[in-house]
């Protein structure tokens, strides 16, 4: 009868329409978005045009404003077939679009639509027509009616995982409850639905939303009471229930939103095996007197949808809560450790001072002469007095590092002088051990941008560690461009007797210790390559160990040069 | 030539005997207080050229002691080094803007403790750069 163009974005949709219209008699032509629709309406001159609004490349609402635009094409008569029909009512009469359906709609209501917007007798009149012609033409109406309806059904099922979809991604409760209660709603078809959630007590409804069909009517918002009537049959009995307006309970019910009577009325409960969480109910089935057994089972697999995704918000919910509450436990634990240890220490400190001096004034002679042997004994106590502070130090460090108080301030720095610090330091500690001190000096290197203390403790770690390990051979620091651009690199190796490749993996591990057999005495806490792990990231490097078993092992770290702070502005 | 007095405000008693001995040898006059209270009346009575000060006193603190000296005449201008067992994080800081002309974690390097002690009294034979890097004389 006439020309109809149909354009949607899912191919499913605009196979429906395709079977539909042409079953009505018209031609159809498709198009999958706005700008195909404008061409082909500009080439082929279509009588009426239905469209989705939510299309990729150009939208309905833009393509009905170049259509206007047009003065060709300017006429055609335009129908919005569209799931968002609250906001399509919005924009539509500027744009002169002449009906609005939404998805997903009867068939019939569709080719009725269609019929008036083209100014012909309705599909409903013209059936009643021909049904008086005689039976022929009855069941010859009735197989292209299965086709439709198994049609209608596919598009509901695909408007269902849409939905489940949606929800799915939905993070905000009160929109996916919104969104969830008006689908459920034009899925299904009635003039009214509404959602009720109960408070965490079961007693009274904490959340609820409401959708109809017309959003211009008035409507009275009060919410029913949680066990109002079948409300409550539905909860405490978790089943649905179906009415129609032959009961007095209906009118009894009281839950018309604006106080016209209400004909049909469907509920479902929301529930998960656990739990039940309220209830969804719907007035007033469109196109029909009262709500189908297929209804009733859609409205069920509608609210298990919800139930399901409800309880993932609100699980989201609670575990981020709770993850922020363990953050901030954890927080205040690594506080109250940092506090603990910062006590500790100083008290440690006191008496190990007081060795330390007593010991030191022996040694220097203060306290009249020694023999060579009680020298040699003193060495040993000062040594280890030193070796304990150490570890103090290094139990501090890392508890001040993991409650993040670590102090630290990066500016330009010189390798060349601390370098040169380090050689004299440890001169003697080689010369007594027998093996040889190389420093290479970093002479026409450019500045670093680290700590110096922090830069000082870790080469100090290394040159430790690297003594520590090695009975001949020699040591050696060098200094030089590292292959990643903006960073320097150091460098110190040792002809000790190595790491094995179990232990290369875990040896920046906190209170990881090698097994030594060069200096037994000599143990420490094994947090020094963890620090200096943690310090050279926090400079911006990274650092790394090579080894051969009986060979010797390289540790390198890598430190950001000055100019390349500078360049990044983060120098001054 | 007269020596030059330290006052040593310590509350451990073994540790005033260290530094007393070493002090000594070290060629300098020693006077002690071992509490924050009874610190300022000992610097009144002794008048030293150089205050030790630990922060923990009994009494009050290292800090509480560098706040009341800036109010008396007598004692505003008195160099104060600090030696605590406290950790320099923090302390150190709020130590020098005290006033104090260093900070020094027990154990201290003697050496450099010595060195300090030289530079604030000015008795150095030579100029000695702030940096750690260079060894102290010898007694």
């Amino acid at each position: 009868m006439a020309r109809i163009l149909a354009v949607d974005d899912r191919p499913v949709n605009l196979q429906f329409l395709v079977s539909l219209l042409g079953y009505d008699g018209h031609s159809v032509l498709e198009a999958s978005d706005g700008q195909e629709a404008l061409d082909i309406t500009r080439d082929q001159h279509p009588d009426l045009i239905i469209t989705d609004i939510e299309m990729p490349v150009m939208d309905g609402y833009e393509f009905v404003t170049q259509l206007r635009n047009d003065p060709g094409i300017a006429g055609t008569p335009v129908i919005f077939y569209t799931a968002h029909a609250k906001e399509a009512k919005f924009v539509a009469p500027p744009n002169g679009v002449a009906r609005v359906l939404t998805k997903p709609a009867e068939p019939e209501m569709i080719l009725n639509t269609v019929s008036s917007a083209l100014g012909e007798l309705s599909f409903t009149d013209r059936q009643m027509q021909t049904a008086g012609a005689g039976a022929g033409v009855e069941s010859a109406a009735k197989i292209p009616d299965a086709l439709i309806a198994l049609q209608a059904v596919s598009l509901r099922l695909s408007a269902l995982i849409e939905l489940g979809l949606e929800l799915a991604s939905e993070r905000d409760p009160q929109r996916q409850l919104d969104r969830f209660c008006s689908s459920a709603r034009s899925i299904i078809g009635s003039n009214y639905a509404a959602l009720g959630i109960l408070d965490d007590e079961k007693q009274s409804i904490r959340t609820f939303v409401a959708s109809t069909h017309d959003p211009d009517k008035k409507q009275d918002h009060n919410i029913p009471p949680a066990y109002h009537g079948v409300l409550g049959t539905v909860l405490t009995e978790r089943r649905p229930v179906r009415l129609r307006n032959s009961f007095s309970d209906l009118g009894a019910l009281d839950l018309s939103p604006d106080g016209s009577p209400v004909s049909s009325l469907l509920c479902v409960p929301l529930i998960s095996p656990t739990d039940v969480y309220g209830w969804l109910y719907l007035l007033d089935k469109l196109g029909a007197e009262e709500f189908s057994a297929d209804d009733e089972r859609l409205a069920q697999t509608l609210a298990a949808q919800v139930t399901i995704a409800y309880e993932n918000v609100v699980l989201y919910e609670t575990a981020a809560r709770n993850a922020e509450e363990l953050d901030k436990t954890r927080r205040q634990e690594l506080e109250m450790k940092d506090q603990f240890v910062s006590h500790v220490s100083h008290e440690l400190r006191s008496p190990l001072a007081v060795i330390h001096q007593f010991v030191t004034l022996m040694l220097d002679g203060l306290v009249g002469g020694i023999t060579p042997e009680q020298r040699e004994n003193l060495d040993v106590v000062l040594k280890n007095t030193l070796q304990l502070r150490e570890m103090i130090s290094d139990l501090l460090d890392i508890t001040r590092a993991e409650a993040g108080k670590l102090l630290f301030e990066q500016h330009g720095v010189s390798l060349l002088p601390l370098f040169i610090e380090l050689e004299r330091n440890y001169r003697e500690r080689a010369a007594q051990k027998g093996i040889l001190f190389l420093v290479q000096e970093p002479r026409g290197l450019p500045l670093v941008y680290a700590d110096p203390q922090r830069l000082r403790q870790v080469l100090s770690n290394l040159i430790e560690n690297a003594f520590k390990f090695t009975k001949r051979g020699k040591v050696t620091i060098r200094a030089t461009w590292d292959e990643q651009p903006g960073f320097m690199r150091i460098t110190v190796s040792d002809t000790g007797c190595g790491i094995s490749k179990s232990g290369l993996r875990l040896v920046f591990n906190r209170l990881y210790q090698e097994e030594t057999t060069v200096e037994l005495s000599r143990k420490g806490l094994g947090l020094g390559l963890h620090i200096c792990e943690y310090l050279v990231s926090l400079h911006g490097g990274r650092i790394w160990a090579e080894s051969r078993k009986g060979h010797g092992s390289t540790f390198s770290f890598t430190v950001p040069l000055r100019i390349e702070e500078i360049r990044k502005g983060r120098d001054i | 030539m007269t020596r030059k007095k330290i006052l040593i405000v310590e509350d451990d008693q073994d540790m005033r005997r260290a530094l007393n001995v070493r002090l000594r040898a070290n060629n300098y006059d020693t006077a002690f207080a071992s509490d924050a209270i009874v610190a300022l009346s000992v610097a009144k009575k002794e008048r030293p050229d150089l205050i030790l000060l630990d922060l923990g006193l009994p009494g009050g603190d290292g800090f509480m002691v560098m706040e009341r000296m800036k109010n008396i005449d007598s004692l505003s201008c008195l160099p104060v080094i600090v030696v605590s067992a406290r950790d320099p994080e923090g302390n150190k800081d709020r130590a020098l803007s005290a006033g104090a002309e260093a900070f020094f974690q027990k154990p201290v390097d003697n050496e450099k403790l010595i060195a300090a002690i030289r530079r604030s009294l000015g008795d150095a034979d030579q100029v000695l750069p702030l940096a750690d890097q260079v060894s102290p004389i010898k007694v």
